[in-house]
């Protein structure tokens, strides 16, 4: 990997230890009971164009183990990520574990993403979606594991090509890909196992 | 924090140790592999399990999940057969308290995070409540298939044909299914799961339960998950209902009669009585519990 | 009147005071020294460094004094505090043909070039007990020649036999793409070699050597030779991302086995001896002997031999190496386990009213 000018790196976590506990126990909290909408602390300084919670989640997962692939035009990020997680990058979402998609980034088709094996669903990539609105109680219809009866998500950029494409893809469970929902600070998850009706 | 019971006498905290003992690095890797067990609800995530300053057997899974999600203001319970005094329990608490020094208690209600060997409270858990079972062997068809590589195949198939094939042999030989605990569950019409050596009778409480219940085994380098509200059936035959244990006595100290009874010996004379397994719940039953003020409202979890 | 056991706090605290009683023993008896473990315990050292997978004289001693001399609890004190310690990065493969050696034979020819070199071992020793040694302070004599070799003189057996092409060659895997660390990624089965040999490397010797011993009692024959055994010191270097060469960073004793083995081939391929590998920190000749037969019975697969004994299987005799492992699972059977029991004692109870109803009914 090139030498980074740590000039130009914003600042992380204040507090790595506290703050990756906390950022992760929100995405837990998410991704256990999907559609529930948090709000998530950071004192991180996020790269333009990427929100307060999707950054702190990054922040918090993200480590040499793992790739993250980012739009092309997002160097400084880039480099930031590289600098606070060791994390490697991915050249294209394929090969990614982490896959970070701002509002204004190309979404990348979810079926192009790795989505593990039958035997090794687990070894699946983890999108991080930046939206412009998260509206809880109206909208698709989820249901499924972490869901009493059914809730209710809208999300502007989840079109109904994305329902399509990931309507396809539930039929190929357990593989599958997981999906953070992120508007600023707020914080919402999308896990393969939740169904999506309309 | 005066309002939680606690029954170790002072612990401090360690500041020798990194918080929650483990590496960031590990914790990392053990929280992904912790999102992943969630949204794949009942399937077995492997990772790189390390060696902990307990033995393997000993709750080594249970204590890096735990190590991995436990935050400053979580309020800790650990219990073995339902017990807080146990042994194992104390020892796991302490380590802990130790390298956490975060406030731990007794009660299951008050607890935001409970660690477990081979129970599942009486008192029904909570939404934003998690509990972490120990588990020895992961693998449900483990006794049947030894061999990883061909489980990994049913797994993926979803082909659990030898698994109703043992316990229709036990129909056809005792007349019922002859396993009493670590009975095997299906975790959302899909995954078959061991439920950790945890008695039949509590397996129902695994069903649509509002908890998150996380399941950690360190020798086997294994966790898996049931999220909330996720449905959990205990395997069964039209003609053969599942069913779970019944005491004809009830708890010689609260009376209880709907709760796990352990057999205590008494004397030589073959004298025994019967007592609740979960010490808690005995406990609150007969009032032994200083009435505790209304617990600070807590956030999400025991994050800030 | 049964009465709630309480304070388990309180008899664990005890239970601390207790063993370190017992381990310390009478405190007329001056206590060990790390140095004097180090010094004249290194084979013990040696083992719970190879089985603890940590390098470090001093820290195997401490572990070694710590457990009273379990070696078990010793590795497992190691790998403990191993377990969290941050990794900066990997080092290069040891040349081990370059070792300095302290030792080096072949069983397989009478003389070779560098020689036989006994060196400091038991194997010729008569096993008597040597009541000088009751006595304290008794002078060692030195010995006549130093054993020590120079670099390079010696050329590996295994190089000796490759010329004429009579072994196989190193074994590497399609890409040689880097090993799997088994300490971050679990095992799954099928595994390659590296993970096989990482998982051995580690695994209990005791465990290794009975495994071992099957296959040369017709569980799986290897026809093994002892083609080299060397114990001497290597040069271990490490590249730093910021230089792009190696630089020594320091030096290690390992012992090294190559076992030359049942040849294979074909009708359109000659025959070749076929090789079993070894290797431990220190001087460890039976854990590395142990270990390339080991290797080399569960190579069966890639060499296309029937799997019919316990040592060829992989699953088998790599989830059952680790003596942490085994040694914590055994013993959790001390944990209580009443709940179960008394669900077991239950069903049983019922088992036996069913049957002697049905006897009852029957008469």
């Amino acid at each position: 990997m090139s030498t980074i000018n740590i000039d130009h790196v914003d600042a992380g976590f204040s507090d790595t230890t506290q703050a990756s506990q906390q950022v992760f126990r929100l995405g837990l909290h998410v991704f256990a009971r999907p559609g529930t909408l948090v709000e998530v602390p950071s004192d991180a300084v996020a790269p333009k164009g990427i929100g307060a919670a999707a950054n702190a989640l990054l922040l918090a997962l993200l480590d040499q183990d793992v790739s993250l692939y980012l739009a092309p035009q997002r160097s400084a990020a880039a480099t930031y990520y590289r600098f606070h997680t060791g994390c490697t990058l991915a050249s294209i979402p394929s090969e990614a574990d982490f896959v970070f998609v701002g509002i204004e980034d190309e979404m990348p088709s979810v079926e192009t993403l790795k989505m593990g094996t039958e035997y090794a669903p687990d070894e699946s990539a983890t999108m991080v979606r930046e939206v412009s609105l998260i509206e809880v109680g109206v909208g698709m219809t989820l249901t499924g594991p972490g869901i009493q009866t059914e809730t209710r998500l809208m999300v502007p950029e989840l079109d109904t090509a994305f329902a399509q494409t990931r309507s396809e893809i539930a039929s190929l469970l357990p593989r599958g890909v997981d999906i953070f929902l992120t508007c600023a600070n707020q914080l919402c998850g999308l896990p393969r196992s939740t169904r999506i009706g309309v | 924090m005066s309002a939680v019971t606690t029954l170790d006498p002072a612990i401090n905290l360690d500041t020798g140790y990194n918080f929650a003992y483990l590496d960031e690095r590990t914790k990392r890797m053990i929280r992904r592999a912790i999102l992943k067990a969630v949204a794949i609800p009942g399937y077995q995530v492997p990772f790189g399990s390390r060696e902990m300053p307990l033995p393997y057997g000993w709750g080594t899974g249970g204590i890096q999940v735990t190590a991995s999600i436990i935050g400053r203001h979580d309020v800790l319970k650990v219990i073995d057969q339902g017990a807080d005094d146990t042994v194992n329990a104390v020892n796991i608490r302490r380590f802990f308290q130790r390298t956490t020094g975060v406030v731990t208690t007794e009660r299951t209600v008050e607890a935001t995070l409970i660690q477990t060997r081979h129970r599942i409270p009486e008192t029904p858990l909570q939404e934003n409540q998690i509990i972490v079972y120990q588990v020895p062997i992961p693998e449900p068809l483990a006794k049947l298939e030894p061999r990883e590589a061909e489980t990994k195949k049913m797994h993926g198939l979803s082909e659990y044909g030898l698994m109703h094939v043992k316990l229709y042999e036990d129909i056809a030989k005792f007349g019922y299914i002859a396993t009493t605990y670590d009975y095997p569950v299906m975790v959302d019409d899909r995954y078959l799961m061991a439920p950790s050596p945890i008695p039949k009778f509590d397996n129902p409480k695994m069903n649509m339960n509002p908890a998150l219940q996380l399941f950690g085994a360190g020798r086997e380098k294994r966790i898996y998950a049931i999220p909330p509200y996720t449905k959990v059936e205990s395997l069964a035959f039209d003609d053969h209902p599942f069913e779970v244990q019944r005491w004809q006595q009830h708890c010689a100290l609260c009376g209880a009669k709907e709760s796990f009874l352990d057999e205590v010996i008494t004397d030589d004379q073959g004298g025994r009585m019967f007592l609740c397994s979960d010490t808690d719940f005995c406990q609150e039953r007969r009032g032994e519990v200083a009435s505790t003020a209304a617990l600070v409202e807590r956030p999400l979890s025991g994050s800030v | 009147m049964y009465v709630a056991v309480k304070g388990g706090e309180r008899a664990i605290a005890n239970s601390h005071l207790l063993v370190s009683e017992a381990r310390r023993g009478d405190p007329a008896i001056p206590e060990l020294t790390l140095a004097q473990i180090e010094k004249q315990l290194r084979l013990a050292v040696d083992r719970v460094m190879t089985e603890g997978s940590v390098y470090d004289r001093e820290l195997a001693a401490l572990a070694i004094k710590q457990a009273a001399g379990d070696a078990v609890e010793a590795i497992f004190l190691l790998r403990a505090y191993r377990a969290t310690l941050p990794r900066f990065g990997y080092t290069e493969p040891v040349d081990t043909l370059s070792m300095q050696l302290r030792r080096r034979i072949s069983a397989t020819f009478k003389d070779l070039p560098g020689g036989q070199v006994l060196g400091p071992t038991y194997d010729y020793t008569q096993r008597l007990l040597d009541f000088s040694l009751a006595a304290d302070g008794a002078a060692v004599a030195k010995p006549e020649i130093n054993t020590a070799m120079a670099e390079n003189e010696s050329s590996s057996v295994m190089a000796l036999l490759g010329h004429e092409e009579l072994i196989e060659p190193q074994p590497i895997s399609a890409g040689d793409p880097e090993p799997n660390d088994i300490t971050r990624t679990p095992l799954t089965f099928p595994t390659s070699r590296a993970e096989r040999l990482q998982n051995l490397a580690r695994g209990d010797e005791g465990y290794l050597l009975a495994m071992a011993y099957s296959t040369q009692r017709g569980y799986a024959n290897n026809h093994p030779f002892a083609g080299e055994i060397r114990f001497g010191t290597v040069e271990v270097e490490m590249i730093p991302e910021e230089l792009g060469f190696p630089i020594v960073v320091g030096e290690l004793e390992l012992t090294e086995c190559q076992m030359v083995n049942q040849f294979t081939g074909s009708k359109t391929k000659p025959p070749q001896f076929t090789r079993g590998y070894g290797v431990a920190f220190g001087h460890s000749e039976r854990k590395a002997m142990a270990m390339s037969l080991v290797d080399r019975a569960l190579r069966a697969e890639e060499l296309g031999e029937a799997v019919v004994a316990p040592a060829q299987m992989q699953e088998f005799v790599l989830s059952h190496a680790d003596n942490l492992e085994a040694s914590g699972f055994v013993q959790h059977l001390k944990l209580p386990h009443y709940v179960d029991f008394q669900s077991e004692l239950e069903l049983v109870r019922k088992m036996r009213q069913v049957q002697a109803d049905q006897v009852g009914a029957a008469s």
